[in-house]
């Protein structure tokens, strides 16, 4: 319930922002699958931005279409970014929260970093991330709390380095990402996965057509790669100036 | 280029190279150096610049390799693009071995017994192994189990262990590392080993403890294996007093390590499926280092490697009494 109050909170300071600012609101669903969903997981959301001069937030809330018996919210993530350019390439510096209530039992928070750099048909993503695996509230009849009851990981890099097909100024284009992190994942950073998509954007009405595809294999570090899985997103974001 | 160098030739040393320069200086446009070296430098770098870069992609896939890489040597790089076997079809392939080779059940008369566990031997090297050997067949431990990577995957090292233990008549519980799995080595750990998911069961005077060995060799324990899990904690738990899971990789990443567990998705369950199955201890190696972390009901352990060479090598030792399951690290 607090994770919902925060929600609106942010949402609001973020439309209210919006008054004076640049603003995009978008909705996505999301199919995908993995050993430990059965048999696949399919999700929605909704994604809110806004910029002003040089200050951005934005904002993304995934649910669970099926299995909502065990977890009904997915996911939580909201980011603070600085936004500047260097000889004209787009470079973005942000602190972001990601909030996970992940099962029954456990929930993941990740705190980070996030440096973004974009120049000419290529993107880099470096950052840093800090995750802790924490039980939840009123779990004390399964979990023996006098243990440590939250754990925090080492500090994890972020990397994404991405290559448009297309010039970015055009309406279409095609991109590969080679990345440990998405929307609503940050896998370690020695489980690297492949991300590939598209997007349409039309400049007379700011409407964003965009569609994900992203393949996990585990053990590429080990060097023993062995499919993990694979999740799919696609959805529309109205950029409104 | 010929007359470039005749020139050249008939110039000193120091005016010559400066002559080059400067007309590689000129054509790289980059002409407002301020001194000879800053000449040098950009002239160097312009000339070399393709080669540079070439330079500097060979050496960073190679520190990349280097890096990414969880053990020194003895790698098999294919398995970077693709593995010779699948987490899915050894865990087919161990069920069937099951079938033919049923689970034990060791009795014993008291109620206390100790377990010797051991990770990383990466046999070609023997000198530790046979030290664990020696304690393992002449001191009290009802059983050894090594928790991966016990050879390198070629079948050589396979038979090098294989006949390091025929003669001993204990029992020995391996599971499959991802090194084990090098050079297609699954086919040679199924030939000599057999199963890599399995259990077996220590049966004291009053009471019944699970010793549960699972497959991680390829960095995620694969669906089909998390589902016979889960279904058997479900169904069994209840009939034992303690429960352990041997398996490779670590679960826990709590101090910088270069090497992979498994994907955040999978660990958060599997804590969740622990905890929530009262599993006393996870003990795993992998990571080389020991290392402990307690996080509700359950004990996460990382072995010490025991191949030789390793300064930290070690093993550990599982205390087992009517009132506490426990855990001890040795350092050799």
């Amino acid at each position: 319930m607090k994770i919902f109050k925060l929600s609106i909170l942010i949402l609001f300071l973020t439309v209210s922002v919006t008054l004076s600012a640049q603003f995009k609101a978008g909705a996505f669903i999301g199919l995908g699958v993995n050993p430990v969903e059965n048999p696949i997981f399919i999700s929605s959301g909704i994604y809110a931005a806004a910029k002003y001069k040089f200050i951005s937030v934005d904002y993304a809330f995934n649910i669970n279409i099926n299995n909502r018996d065990i977890r009904a919210f997915n996911a939580i993530k909201t980011s603070l970014n600085y936004e500047t350019d260097i000889n004209n390439s787009q470079l973005k510096v942000g602190i972001l929260y990601l909030y996970k209530p992940s099962t029954e039992l456990i929930s993941e928070q990740n705190f980070a970093i996030l440096i973004d750099y974009r120049i000419n048909k290529w993107e880099f993503n470096l950052g840093n991330n800090f995750r802790a695996y924490k039980f939840k509230n009123g779990v004390e009849d399964i979990v023996n709390t006098e243990n440590k009851t939250i754990i925090w990981e080492r500090p994890n890099i972020m990397y994404m380095a991405r290559y448009y097909f297309i010039n970015p100024t055009k309406e279409w284009n095609f991109y590969l990402s080679a990345t440990n992190f998405d929307w609503f994942i940050i896998e370690q950073e020695t489980n690297p996965f492949i991300n590939a998509g598209a997007y349409y954007k039309n400049k007379e009405n700011g409407l964003k057509l965009f569609t994900d595809f992203n393949y996990q294999a585990a053990g590429f570090n080990n060097i023993r790669v062995n499919y993990f899985g694979f999740f799919i997103r696609m959805g529309i974001i109205w950029e409104i100036e | 280029m010929g007359n470039r160098i005749k020139s050249l030739s008939n110039k000193t040393t120091d005016t010559a190279l400066f002559s080059f320069l400067k007309q590689s200086f000129t054509k790289s446009k980059l002409l407002d150096f301020k001194n000879f070296k800053s000449l040098v430098f950009v002239a160097f770098l312009s000339k070399t610049q393709k080669h540079l870069q070439t330079l500097i992609t060979i050496l960073f896939f190679t520190l990349f390799a280097i890096i990414f890489t969880s053990c020194e040597y003895d790698a098999d790089f294919s398995g970077l693009i693709r593995s010779t076997d699948r987490v899915e079809k050894r865990f087919e392939q161990s069920m069937q071995w099951n079938i033919q080779n049923p689970y034990q059940t060791i009795s014993i008369s008291k109620e206390d017994y100790q377990i010797l566990v051991a990770a990383d031997s990466h046999i070609g090297g023997m000198i530790n192994f046979s030290y664990l050997k020696n304690l393992w067949l002449h001191e009290d431990y009802l059983a050894l189990v090594i928790v991966g990577d016990i050879v390198s995957g070629k079948e050589e090292d396979y038979l090098l262990f294989v006949d390091s233990i025929a003669d001993i008549t204990k029992p020995l519980f391996p599971i499959v590392g991802n090194h084990d799995l090098y050079f297609d080595g699954w086919k040679y750990f199924y030939k000599y080993l057999g199963s890599s998911t399995y259990y077996f069961i220590v049966e004291t005077p009053t009471a019944k403890d699970i010793y549960l060995c699972l497959d991680s060799g390829g960095g995620t324990f694969g669906k089909s294996q998390i589902n016979w899990l889960e279904q058997f904690l479900k169904d069994n738990r209840k009939d034992y007093r303690y429960c352990t899971i041997f398996s490779h990789v670590n679960i826990l990443r709590t101090r910088r390590t270069p090497n992979a567990n498994p994907m955040t998705e999978e660990v958060v369950y599997l804590l969740d499926l622990f905890t929530k199955n009262n599993i006393d201890i996870v003990i795993t190696g992998h990571d080389h280092i020991q290392d402990e972390e307690v996080f509700g009901n359950t004990t996460y352990i990382i072995l010490d490697a025991l191949k030789d060479d390793n300064k930290n090598a070690g093993y550990g030792v599982l205390n087992i009494n009517k009132n506490d399951i426990s855990h001890e690290f040795v350092r050799l």
